[in-house]
Protein backbone atom coordinates (compact mmCIF):
# COMPACT_ATOMS: atom_id res chain seq x y z
CA UNK A 1 0.00 0.00 0.00
CA UNK A 2 1.39 3.16 -0.89
CA UNK A 3 0.10 6.83 0.62
CA UNK A 4 -1.20 8.93 -1.69
CA UNK A 5 -2.28 12.56 -0.66
CA UNK A 6 -4.58 14.95 -3.01
CA UNK A 7 -5.69 18.38 -2.87
CA UNK A 8 -9.27 18.39 -1.70
CA UNK A 9 -11.83 19.27 -4.58
CA UNK A 10 -13.97 21.70 -5.11
CA UNK A 11 -16.08 20.38 -6.83
CA UNK A 12 -17.47 18.29 -4.29
CA UNK A 13 -19.07 19.91 -1.27
CA UNK A 14 -19.98 23.11 -2.82
CA UNK A 15 -22.86 24.15 -5.67
CA UNK A 16 -22.65 26.32 -7.65
CA UNK A 17 -24.69 29.29 -7.45
CA UNK A 18 -25.00 32.83 -8.23
CA UNK A 19 -25.74 34.23 -4.97
CA UNK A 20 -27.71 37.45 -6.15
CA UNK A 21 -29.65 34.99 -8.81
CA UNK A 22 -30.67 32.71 -5.71
CA UNK A 23 -31.03 35.71 -3.65
CA UNK A 24 -33.80 37.49 -6.26
CA UNK A 25 -36.07 33.76 -6.93
CA UNK A 26 -36.30 33.47 -3.12
CA UNK A 27 -37.82 36.74 -2.72
CA UNK A 28 -39.59 37.19 -5.55
CA UNK A 29 -41.82 33.21 -4.68
CA UNK A 30 -41.64 34.63 -1.36
CA UNK A 31 -43.07 38.02 -1.65
CA UNK A 32 -45.73 36.33 -4.04
CA UNK A 33 -46.55 33.48 -1.68
CA UNK A 34 -46.99 36.56 1.02
CA UNK A 35 -49.12 39.10 -1.27
CA UNK A 36 -51.84 35.88 -2.28
CA UNK A 37 -51.76 34.95 1.61
CA UNK A 38 -52.26 38.73 2.87
CA UNK A 39 -54.81 39.35 -0.09
CA UNK A 40 -56.91 36.15 1.55
CA UNK A 41 -56.45 37.03 4.88
CA UNK A 42 -57.68 40.66 4.21
CA UNK A 43 -60.82 38.96 1.73
CA UNK A 44 -61.62 36.65 4.34
CA UNK A 45 -61.24 39.75 7.43
CA UNK A 46 -63.53 41.90 5.43
CA UNK A 47 -66.74 39.35 5.28
CA UNK A 48 -66.05 38.25 8.82
CA UNK A 49 -65.38 41.85 10.84
CA UNK A 50 -68.92 42.81 10.15
CA UNK A 51 -71.00 40.11 11.89
CA UNK A 52 -68.43 40.17 14.72
CA UNK A 53 -70.41 41.15 17.43
CA UNK A 54 -69.88 44.38 19.59
CA UNK A 55 -69.26 41.67 22.96
CA UNK A 56 -66.29 40.34 21.57
CA UNK A 57 -65.05 44.35 20.43
CA UNK A 58 -65.53 45.40 24.31
CA UNK A 59 -63.21 42.31 25.16
CA UNK A 60 -60.46 43.73 22.77
CA UNK A 61 -60.13 47.00 24.06
CA UNK A 62 -59.45 45.93 27.35
CA UNK A 63 -56.73 43.48 26.25
CA UNK A 64 -55.30 46.78 24.35
CA UNK A 65 -56.66 49.42 27.03
CA UNK A 66 -53.74 48.92 29.34
CA UNK A 67 -51.27 49.50 26.63
CA UNK A 68 -52.95 52.67 25.17
CA UNK A 69 -53.06 54.05 28.87
CA UNK A 70 -49.72 54.01 28.92
CA UNK A 71 -49.65 56.72 26.30
CA UNK A 72 -52.49 58.54 27.57
CA UNK A 73 -51.94 62.15 28.57
CA UNK A 74 -51.78 63.29 31.91
CA UNK A 75 -54.28 65.62 32.84
CA UNK A 76 -56.65 67.56 30.13
CA UNK A 77 -59.50 65.71 31.55
CA UNK A 78 -61.73 68.80 30.27
CA UNK A 79 -60.79 68.81 27.17
CA UNK A 80 -61.98 65.12 26.96
CA UNK A 81 -65.16 65.76 28.30
CA UNK A 82 -65.73 68.86 25.62
CA UNK A 83 -64.56 65.83 22.48
CA UNK A 84 -66.67 63.64 24.29
CA UNK A 85 -69.54 65.77 24.05
CA UNK A 86 -68.30 66.98 20.46
CA UNK A 87 -68.62 63.15 19.52
CA UNK A 88 -71.85 62.96 20.84
CA UNK A 89 -73.38 65.31 19.32
CA UNK A 90 -71.93 64.32 16.05
CA UNK A 91 -72.90 60.76 16.79
CA UNK A 92 -76.75 61.63 17.98
CA UNK A 93 -76.98 62.44 14.11
CA UNK A 94 -76.33 58.35 13.78
CA UNK A 95 -78.99 56.63 15.22
CA UNK A 96 -78.57 53.00 15.14
CA UNK A 97 -75.14 53.43 16.18
CA UNK A 98 -74.39 50.51 18.72
CA UNK A 99 -71.41 52.11 19.98
CA UNK A 100 -70.62 54.50 23.50
CA UNK A 101 -67.91 56.60 22.10
CA UNK A 102 -64.77 57.87 24.20
CA UNK A 103 -62.17 60.07 23.13
CA UNK A 104 -58.65 59.32 24.97
CA UNK A 105 -55.74 62.06 24.19
CA UNK A 106 -52.10 60.59 24.03
CA UNK A 107 -48.95 62.33 23.58
CA UNK A 108 -47.48 62.12 20.68
CA UNK A 109 -45.32 65.44 18.61
CA UNK A 110 -47.26 64.39 15.16
CA UNK A 111 -51.16 65.17 14.46
CA UNK A 112 -53.11 61.77 14.30
CA UNK A 113 -56.49 60.59 14.93
CA UNK A 114 -57.16 56.84 14.64
CA UNK A 115 -60.13 54.04 16.23
CA UNK A 116 -59.75 51.05 18.19
CA UNK A 117 -62.45 48.60 18.95
CA UNK A 118 -65.14 49.30 20.92
CA UNK A 119 -66.25 52.67 20.12
CA UNK A 120 -62.29 54.13 21.21
CA UNK A 121 -61.34 56.94 19.21
CA UNK A 122 -57.37 58.17 20.32
CA UNK A 123 -56.58 61.57 19.71
CA UNK A 124 -53.09 63.25 19.53
CA UNK A 125 -51.96 66.11 21.46
CA UNK A 126 -50.66 67.56 18.37
CA UNK A 127 -53.70 67.40 16.26
CA UNK A 128 -55.73 69.00 19.46
CA UNK A 129 -53.05 71.78 19.43
CA UNK A 130 -53.09 72.49 15.46
CA UNK A 131 -56.87 72.31 14.93
CA UNK A 132 -57.87 76.03 14.46
CA UNK A 133 -61.90 75.59 14.90
CA UNK A 134 -64.62 73.01 16.34
CA UNK A 135 -65.67 72.25 12.83
CA UNK A 136 -62.13 71.06 11.95
CA UNK A 137 -62.23 68.84 14.95
CA UNK A 138 -65.72 67.71 14.36
CA UNK A 139 -64.53 66.70 10.60
CA UNK A 140 -62.08 64.25 12.22
CA UNK A 141 -64.20 63.03 15.17
CA UNK A 142 -66.88 62.76 12.20
CA UNK A 143 -64.24 60.82 10.32
CA UNK A 144 -63.57 58.61 12.64
CA UNK A 145 -67.09 57.46 13.62
CA UNK A 146 -67.75 56.81 9.66
CA UNK A 147 -65.00 54.19 10.32
CA UNK A 148 -66.73 52.54 13.49
CA UNK A 149 -70.18 53.12 10.96
CA UNK A 150 -68.43 50.69 8.21
CA UNK A 151 -66.70 48.92 11.04
CA UNK A 152 -63.02 49.69 9.69
CA UNK A 153 -61.05 49.52 12.61
CA UNK A 154 -62.05 45.88 13.17
CA UNK A 155 -61.23 44.92 9.52
CA UNK A 156 -57.75 46.74 10.21
CA UNK A 157 -57.34 45.16 13.45
CA UNK A 158 -57.76 42.22 12.28
CA UNK A 159 -55.56 42.07 9.07
CA UNK A 160 -53.06 43.21 11.50
CA UNK A 161 -53.19 40.44 14.48
CA UNK A 162 -53.67 37.67 11.01
CA UNK A 163 -50.97 39.74 9.53
CA UNK A 164 -48.77 38.87 12.27
CA UNK A 165 -49.51 35.74 13.15
CA UNK A 166 -48.79 34.64 9.68
CA UNK A 167 -45.34 36.44 10.07
CA UNK A 168 -45.05 34.73 13.67
CA UNK A 169 -45.71 31.65 12.32
CA UNK A 170 -42.59 31.38 9.96
CA UNK A 171 -40.46 33.24 12.95
CA UNK A 172 -40.49 36.65 10.97
CA UNK A 173 -43.39 38.97 13.41
CA UNK A 174 -43.36 39.73 16.61
CA UNK A 175 -43.01 36.47 17.69
CA UNK A 176 -45.09 35.34 20.73
CA UNK A 177 -49.01 35.93 21.43
CA UNK A 178 -48.80 38.98 23.66
CA UNK A 179 -47.36 41.52 21.07
CA UNK A 180 -50.05 40.56 18.87
CA UNK A 181 -52.59 42.47 20.26
CA UNK A 182 -49.47 45.08 21.36
CA UNK A 183 -47.47 48.28 19.25
CA UNK A 184 -47.18 45.99 16.68
CA UNK A 185 -50.63 45.03 16.19
CA UNK A 186 -51.53 48.37 16.70
CA UNK A 187 -49.57 50.24 13.90
CA UNK A 188 -50.77 47.42 11.17
CA UNK A 189 -54.10 48.25 12.63
CA UNK A 190 -54.26 51.94 11.78
CA UNK A 191 -54.05 51.91 8.32
CA UNK A 192 -57.11 51.87 5.99
CA UNK A 193 -57.16 51.78 2.31
CA UNK A 194 -58.29 54.59 0.11
CA UNK A 195 -61.89 53.09 -0.34
CA UNK A 196 -62.34 53.04 2.96
CA UNK A 197 -60.65 56.66 3.60
CA UNK A 198 -63.24 58.21 1.27
CA UNK A 199 -66.20 56.44 2.95
CA UNK A 200 -65.09 57.39 5.78
CA UNK A 201 -64.46 60.89 5.04
CA UNK A 202 -68.11 61.51 3.40
CA UNK A 203 -69.48 59.80 6.45
CA UNK A 204 -68.08 62.58 8.53
CA UNK A 205 -69.21 65.16 5.88
CA UNK A 206 -72.58 64.22 6.43
CA UNK A 207 -72.40 64.22 10.41
CA UNK A 208 -70.64 67.78 10.48
CA UNK A 209 -73.13 68.96 7.76
CA UNK A 210 -76.45 67.39 9.98
CA UNK A 211 -74.76 68.94 13.34
CA UNK A 212 -73.59 72.63 11.64
CA UNK A 213 -76.22 73.07 8.43
CA UNK A 214 -72.63 73.71 6.52
CA UNK A 215 -69.51 71.54 6.24
CA UNK A 216 -67.52 74.84 6.64
CA UNK A 217 -63.67 74.06 8.17
CA UNK A 218 -63.99 70.53 6.91
CA UNK A 219 -60.72 70.99 4.73
CA UNK A 220 -58.76 73.15 6.91
CA UNK A 221 -56.88 70.46 8.51
CA UNK A 222 -55.38 69.07 4.83
CA UNK A 223 -54.14 73.10 4.85
CA UNK A 224 -51.95 71.59 7.29
CA UNK A 225 -50.55 69.40 5.65
CA UNK A 226 -47.77 70.77 3.50
CA UNK A 227 -45.43 68.45 3.82
CA UNK A 228 -45.59 65.98 1.13
CA UNK A 229 -47.09 67.24 -2.39
CA UNK A 230 -46.75 66.64 -6.33
CA UNK A 231 -44.65 63.42 -7.22
CA UNK A 232 -43.58 62.95 -3.63
CA UNK A 233 -47.16 62.81 -2.47
CA UNK A 234 -47.77 60.04 -5.35
CA UNK A 235 -44.93 58.11 -4.35
CA UNK A 236 -46.02 57.93 -0.78
CA UNK A 237 -48.96 57.74 -1.07
CA UNK A 238 -48.40 54.47 -3.21
CA UNK A 239 -45.88 53.58 -0.41
CA UNK A 240 -48.23 53.99 2.00
CA UNK A 241 -46.80 56.48 3.91
CA UNK A 242 -49.54 58.96 3.49
CA UNK A 243 -53.27 59.18 2.90
CA UNK A 244 -53.21 61.41 0.12
CA UNK A 245 -54.57 64.74 0.64
CA UNK A 246 -54.51 66.20 -2.96
CA UNK A 247 -56.78 63.00 -3.95
CA UNK A 248 -59.02 63.49 -0.98
CA UNK A 249 -59.56 67.35 -1.24
CA UNK A 250 -61.03 66.51 -4.52
CA UNK A 251 -62.90 63.31 -3.56
CA UNK A 252 -64.23 65.71 -0.60
CA UNK A 253 -65.38 68.75 -2.62
CA UNK A 254 -66.50 66.88 -5.74
CA UNK A 255 -68.87 64.86 -2.88
CA UNK A 256 -69.73 68.12 -1.36
CA UNK A 257 -70.86 69.54 -4.69
CA UNK A 258 -72.97 66.95 -4.91
CA UNK A 259 -74.86 66.93 -2.04
CA UNK A 260 -74.96 70.81 -2.42
CA UNK A 261 -73.50 71.27 0.89
CA UNK A 262 -72.18 74.83 1.94
CA UNK A 263 -68.89 74.98 2.41
CA UNK A 264 -68.62 78.09 3.68
CA UNK A 265 -70.25 79.42 7.25
CA UNK A 266 -69.15 80.51 10.91
CA UNK A 267 -66.48 78.44 12.43
CA UNK A 268 -66.73 77.85 15.93
CA UNK A 269 -63.33 78.59 18.22
CA UNK A 270 -61.98 75.46 19.04
CA UNK A 271 -63.87 73.14 21.89
CA UNK A 272 -60.61 73.58 23.81
CA UNK A 273 -60.03 76.92 24.12
CA UNK A 274 -60.95 77.72 27.76
CA UNK A 275 -59.28 74.92 28.82
CA UNK A 276 -55.97 76.15 27.40
CA UNK A 277 -56.14 79.86 29.15
CA UNK A 278 -56.98 78.07 32.59
CA UNK A 279 -54.35 75.17 32.38
CA UNK A 280 -51.86 77.25 31.99
CA UNK A 281 -48.31 76.18 30.30
CA UNK A 282 -49.42 72.91 30.75
CA UNK A 283 -52.64 73.31 29.29
CA UNK A 284 -53.27 73.37 25.16
CA UNK A 285 -52.17 76.60 23.14
CA UNK A 286 -53.72 76.14 19.88
CA UNK A 287 -53.01 79.89 18.69
CA UNK A 288 -49.57 80.04 19.74
CA UNK A 289 -48.71 76.53 18.69
CA UNK A 290 -50.59 76.53 15.31
CA UNK A 291 -48.40 80.17 14.55
CA UNK A 292 -45.34 78.24 15.66
CA UNK A 293 -45.84 74.92 13.37
CA UNK A 294 -46.31 77.28 10.46
CA UNK A 295 -48.74 75.13 8.71
CA UNK A 296 -46.06 72.68 7.16
CA UNK A 297 -47.00 69.39 9.59
CA UNK A 298 -48.27 66.47 8.48
CA UNK A 299 -51.44 64.77 9.76
CA UNK A 300 -52.76 61.51 9.06
CA UNK A 301 -56.77 60.48 9.95
CA UNK A 302 -56.45 56.93 10.16
CA UNK B 1 -40.65 58.92 1.24
CA UNK B 2 -40.15 57.49 5.12
CA UNK B 3 -41.38 53.76 3.87
CA UNK B 4 -38.70 54.21 0.75
CA UNK B 5 -35.83 55.18 2.63
CA UNK B 6 -36.54 52.25 5.33
CA UNK B 7 -36.80 49.66 2.25
CA UNK B 8 -33.84 50.68 0.29
CA UNK B 9 -31.57 51.03 3.57
CA UNK B 10 -31.51 47.26 4.16
CA UNK B 11 -31.47 46.50 0.63
CA UNK B 12 -28.18 48.68 0.22
CA UNK B 13 -26.59 47.15 3.28
CA UNK B 14 -27.45 43.39 1.66
CA UNK B 15 -25.78 44.49 -1.67
CA UNK B 16 -22.58 45.85 0.40
CA UNK B 17 -22.08 43.38 2.47
CA UNK B 18 -22.52 40.75 -0.77
CA UNK B 19 -19.20 42.60 -2.36
CA UNK B 20 -17.43 42.40 0.60
CA UNK B 21 -18.67 39.02 2.07
CA UNK B 22 -17.88 37.60 -1.42
CA UNK B 23 -14.28 39.57 -1.83
CA UNK B 24 -13.71 38.16 1.71
CA UNK B 25 -14.48 34.55 0.96
CA UNK B 26 -12.54 34.96 -2.58
CA UNK B 27 -9.57 35.70 -0.81
CA UNK B 28 -10.43 33.02 1.72
CA UNK B 29 -10.52 30.51 -1.13
CA UNK B 30 -7.11 31.71 -2.69
CA UNK B 31 -5.35 31.47 0.55
CA UNK B 32 -6.44 28.13 0.99
CA UNK B 33 -5.70 26.53 -2.09
CA UNK B 34 -2.13 27.85 -2.31
CA UNK B 35 -1.34 26.61 1.48
CA UNK B 36 -3.32 23.45 0.59
CA UNK B 37 -1.11 22.74 -2.52
CA UNK B 38 2.06 23.82 -0.37
CA UNK B 39 1.31 20.88 2.40
CA UNK B 40 0.01 18.36 -0.13
CA UNK B 41 2.30 15.94 0.70
CA UNK B 42 2.01 15.32 4.03
CA UNK B 43 -0.07 12.43 5.01
CA UNK B 44 -3.33 13.14 6.42
CA UNK B 45 -5.63 10.03 7.24
CA UNK B 46 -8.80 8.99 10.05
CA UNK B 47 -7.68 5.68 10.17
CA UNK B 48 -7.00 5.14 13.87
CA UNK B 49 -3.63 3.08 13.54
CA UNK B 50 -1.54 2.51 10.59
CA UNK B 51 -2.64 -0.13 8.27
CA UNK B 52 0.62 -1.86 7.91
CA UNK B 53 3.62 -1.65 10.26
CA UNK B 54 6.20 1.48 10.15
CA UNK B 55 8.52 2.58 12.01
CA UNK B 56 7.31 5.52 14.67
CA UNK B 57 9.69 7.96 15.64
CA UNK B 58 7.70 10.19 17.68
CA UNK B 59 3.49 10.96 18.52
CA UNK B 60 2.33 14.02 19.36
CA UNK B 61 -1.78 15.15 19.44
CA UNK B 62 -2.18 18.37 17.49
CA UNK B 63 -5.25 20.33 16.24
CA UNK B 64 -6.43 23.35 14.46
CA UNK B 65 -9.32 25.90 15.14
CA UNK B 66 -10.85 27.98 13.20
CA UNK B 67 -13.83 30.55 13.71
CA UNK B 68 -15.66 32.05 10.60
CA UNK B 69 -18.67 34.05 10.33
CA UNK B 70 -20.66 34.31 7.14
CA UNK B 71 -22.03 38.03 5.87
CA UNK B 72 -25.20 39.52 6.36
CA UNK B 73 -26.45 38.75 2.81
CA UNK B 74 -25.47 34.80 3.38
CA UNK B 75 -27.55 35.22 6.59
CA UNK B 76 -30.66 36.62 4.72
CA UNK B 77 -30.04 34.07 1.96
CA UNK B 78 -30.13 31.18 4.37
CA UNK B 79 -33.14 32.78 6.34
CA UNK B 80 -35.11 32.82 2.90
CA UNK B 81 -34.29 29.04 2.27
CA UNK B 82 -35.56 27.75 5.74
CA UNK B 83 -39.05 29.32 5.02
CA UNK B 84 -39.38 26.97 1.82
CA UNK B 85 -37.01 24.31 2.76
CA UNK B 86 -34.01 22.83 0.75
CA UNK B 87 -29.95 22.89 0.60
CA UNK B 88 -29.23 26.23 2.27
CA UNK B 89 -26.27 26.60 -0.69
CA UNK B 90 -25.31 29.59 1.00
CA UNK B 91 -23.89 27.74 4.04
CA UNK B 92 -21.86 25.78 2.13
CA UNK B 93 -18.95 27.67 1.90
CA UNK B 94 -18.54 28.70 5.28
CA UNK B 95 -18.18 25.16 6.25
CA UNK B 96 -16.28 24.28 3.66
CA UNK B 97 -13.83 27.02 4.44
CA UNK B 98 -13.80 26.58 7.92
CA UNK B 99 -13.22 22.31 7.87
CA UNK B 100 -10.30 22.98 5.48
CA UNK B 101 -8.91 26.03 7.44
CA UNK B 102 -9.14 23.64 10.06
CA UNK B 103 -7.30 20.85 8.82
CA UNK B 104 -4.57 23.11 7.08
CA UNK B 105 -3.93 24.45 10.66
CA UNK B 106 -3.65 21.23 11.94
CA UNK B 107 -1.14 20.48 9.33
CA UNK B 108 0.80 23.58 10.14
CA UNK B 109 1.32 22.42 13.60
CA UNK B 110 2.55 19.21 12.97
CA UNK B 111 4.91 20.21 10.37
CA UNK B 112 6.14 22.78 13.01
CA UNK B 113 6.50 20.18 15.28
CA UNK B 114 8.62 18.10 12.50
CA UNK B 115 5.95 15.57 11.77
CA UNK B 116 4.92 14.19 8.39
CA UNK B 117 1.74 12.21 8.85
CA UNK B 118 -1.53 12.94 10.79
CA UNK B 119 -3.34 9.97 11.97
CA UNK B 120 -6.92 8.95 13.62
CA UNK B 121 -7.95 13.19 12.42
CA UNK B 122 -11.69 14.14 14.02
CA UNK B 123 -13.63 17.03 12.93
CA UNK B 124 -15.96 19.17 15.53
CA UNK B 125 -18.12 22.11 14.78
CA UNK B 126 -20.14 24.09 17.38
CA UNK B 127 -22.21 26.99 16.55
CA UNK B 128 -21.24 30.45 18.12
CA UNK B 129 -24.47 32.16 19.43
CA UNK B 130 -25.46 35.58 18.55
CA UNK B 131 -25.37 37.40 21.82
CA UNK B 132 -27.61 40.18 20.44
CA UNK B 133 -30.55 37.43 20.14
CA UNK B 134 -30.75 36.15 23.18
CA UNK B 135 -28.19 33.49 22.12
CA UNK B 136 -31.14 32.18 19.18
CA UNK B 137 -28.78 33.47 16.34
CA UNK B 138 -25.53 32.26 15.00
CA UNK B 139 -22.62 34.52 15.28
CA UNK B 140 -20.12 31.61 13.17
CA UNK B 141 -18.79 28.43 13.74
CA UNK B 142 -16.24 27.17 15.12
CA UNK B 143 -14.49 23.90 13.28
CA UNK B 144 -11.85 22.08 15.40
CA UNK B 145 -9.58 19.57 13.33
CA UNK B 146 -7.43 17.18 15.99
CA UNK B 147 -5.58 14.01 15.41
CA UNK B 148 -2.00 12.28 16.38
CA UNK B 149 0.66 13.17 14.40
CA UNK B 150 3.67 10.96 13.66
CA UNK B 151 7.24 10.81 12.54
CA UNK B 152 7.36 8.59 10.13
CA UNK B 153 10.68 7.20 8.88
CA UNK B 154 10.35 7.81 5.38
CA UNK B 155 11.05 4.69 3.95
CA UNK B 156 8.25 3.10 5.16
CA UNK B 157 5.84 5.19 3.19
CA UNK B 158 6.89 2.75 0.02
CA UNK B 159 4.91 0.34 2.15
Amino acid sequence: MKADPREPDDSVNLTPTHWLREATTLTVGLVVVAVGVFTTIAFLVNLLAPIIPLRIEAEVTEAIWAEVQEYVSEGGEDIVVRLDTLVSQLANHWPDREYDFHVAIVEADHPNAFTLPGGLIIVTTDLIRIAESENELAFVLGHELGHFHNRDHLKALGRGILFDLALASIGMGAGSMPNLFGSSGLLTSRRFNRRQERAADRFGLGLMYEQYATVAGSLDFFEHDLGVTGLSETIADFAGTHPGSTTRIKDILDFVEEQGWPLDGELLPPVFQESAVSDGDEGIDAESDSRERGGCGEWTLN
Amino acid sequence: MENLISLSFPLFLLLLTYFIGSHLESNHYKSIREREAATKDMVVINFPRFPFDVEIERADMVMGSVVVSHDHFKRFLAQLRIIVGGRIKSYEPLLDRARREAVLRMKDQALARGHNTVVNIRLETSRLANSRRGGKGTAGVEMLAYGTALTIRAKDYEG
